[in-house]
């Protein structure tokens, strides 16, 4: 696993992942699918993602089995925010 | 197609042409038909050649699949299901499951059925109800399913569980299951406008199987179904469908040429073309995502990409809809004695009657969802 996510991703992460309680700590590798998460909120996430963090994902990485846990998520988006030079910063 | 292949075709299509009009009357399933496809070594067509089997091509499953539902869309959509529960177990299965079951698929010729739908709702495969519970190195399944194709003749079961009684819904895992190993019980009856003879009645299955048997655990069978089950499922009922359409309008074009046309006008022509362009264009379309499935295959690669899955679910949608526009076509053109008579010499009136369900079987309504919501994911528009 890399770096440890921030707090704008457990928060939209958790948004898309309703079914997981709030007071249950978001383990690296929880098993996305398995907890809920459908194709069309996949996509939802993928979005909202690109908003917070004001940046665009590559089409290649755009395959499901980024969204598989937290972890592979978080790689994703921070491998994309560090090749884009994006800070990510927010309003 | 191997010539080998084909002469087993050659074989088993007419035993499926003659006993079609019957298992459709009695909402029966094709036991006489299966019976021809298991003496010609069908069933075991998928199986590798190291377990004894055929060692068929993705690309010789789908022409067979084509050919047989040309003869008889129930049977060729049962034999086609069974060829993707095969191809599962082949490529997701456990070492010891392989081992123990593929050589027995080849030697005897098992039908392998699947218990993957589920009450109340619209079937999803990602969605599954009863707990699977570990029982040492073995599982105990308790599985009601309301549509299982075949399920009352088959000698095993690929079923969707629920991982655990503590995992969610989502969480979802298969197993199979030797029909020996099982108490099944029949229930509901199956009664349909068409594909009758699939004879889809609901069933409980009740067990306990070696935990081998179990495929895709461990948040894993989400990944194996967008990268193989889905992929093959659509690819294969695609092939059935417009092996079904194919077929009605080889016999149509041929009847029209022996007994001569009811008219030679522009319109009976321009009708007769609508048919051919949509038969052309999901016979492109079933080809060129067939070659990306292959290439992936081949090469190691992945379909879970979002424009891969986006036309895999595509070739669904368009293969079940332009499908049945050609046999209504096709109707419309033969006239009421011809087309849709059901004692005409051309079996027109069943075979629309049995793509109407082609939309239906894994609603298009959801999968046009998907599709939008893929859109929003391939943002260059990259078409096959």
């Amino acid at each position: 696993m890399a770096q440890a996510w921030d707090d704008r991703f457990e928060k939209v992460l958790r948004e898309a992942v309703p079914a997981l309680p709030a007071d249950t700590p978001l383990l690296p590798d929880l098993q996305l699918i398995a907890a809920g998460l459908d194709s069309v909120g996949i996509v939802k996430l993928m979005m909202r993602l690109e908003q917070e963090y004001r940046t665009e994902f590559a089409f290649e990485l755009l395959n499901f089995q980024i969204f598989s846990t937290p972890a592979t998520l978080w790689d994703a988006v921070s491998g994309a925010l560090a090749r884009t030079g994006t800070a990510g910063t927010d309003a | 197609m191997t010539a080998p292949t084909a002469d087993l075709l050659a074989k088993v299509l007419p035993v499926l042409r003659d006993n079609a009009a019957a298992a459709d009357e009695q909402a029966a399933f094709p036991s006489d038909s299966f019976q021809a496809l298991r003496d010609n070594h069908l069933l075991s067509l998928v199986v590798p050649r190291e377990y004894g089997g055929g060692g068929a091509s993705l690309q010789t499953f789908l022409e067979v699949t084509g050919e047989l539902a040309g003869a008889c869309l129930s049977t060729g959509q049962l034999w086609a299901m069974h060829g993707s529960h095969v191809d599962t177990i082949v490529r997701h299965g456990s070492p010891e499951l392989r081992a123990d079951l593929l050589p027995r698929i080849a030697e005897n010729e098992l039908y392998i059925a699947s218990a993957t739908s589920e009450k109340g709702r619209s079937s999803s495969l990602f969605v599954a109800h009863s707990p699977l519970a570990a029982d040492g190195d073995r599982v105990v399944v308790d599985r009601a399913a309301p549509v299982v194709s075949g399920g009352a003749h088959a000698d095993g079961y690929l079923i969707t569980m629920r991982a655990s009684a503590e995992a969610s819904e989502h969480d979802v895992c298969l197993v199979y299951a030797d029909r020996h190993d099982l108490r099944t019980e029949l229930a509901g009856e199956w009664n349909t406008l068409g594909m009758r003879a699939t004879e889809s009645i609901g069933m409980r299955l009740t067990g306990v199987v070696p935990a081998s048997n179990v495929i895709g655990a461990g948040g894993q069978f989400a990944a194996l179904a967008r990268e193989s089950m889905i992929p093959i499922s659509h690819l294969s009922w695609s092939a059935a469908w417009l092996g079904a359409a194919r077929g009605a309008f080889r016999e149509l074009v041929r009847w029209f040429a022996k007994s001569g046309a009811p008219d030679m006008s522009d319109l009976f022509h321009e009708r007769l073309a609508r048919v051919r362009l949509d038969l052309e264009l999901v016979s492109a379309y079933l080809t060129r995502v067939r070659e990306e499935v292959d290439l992936a295959r081949i090469e190691g690669g992945s379909v879970a990409h979002s424009r891969a899955q986006l036309q895999i679910n595509a070739l669904k949608v368009v293969a079940s809809d332009l499908s049945f526009r050609a046999v209504d076509h096709m109707v419309q053109l033969a006239g009421l004695r011809i087309g849709y008579a059901k004692n005409s010499p051309i079996a027109l009136e069943r075979c629309f009657r049995d793509l109407r369900s082609a939309s239906l079987n894994h609603a298009n309504d959801g999968l046009r969802v998907g599709i939008g919501a893929l859109c929003l994911l391939d943002r260059s528009v990259s078409l096959i």
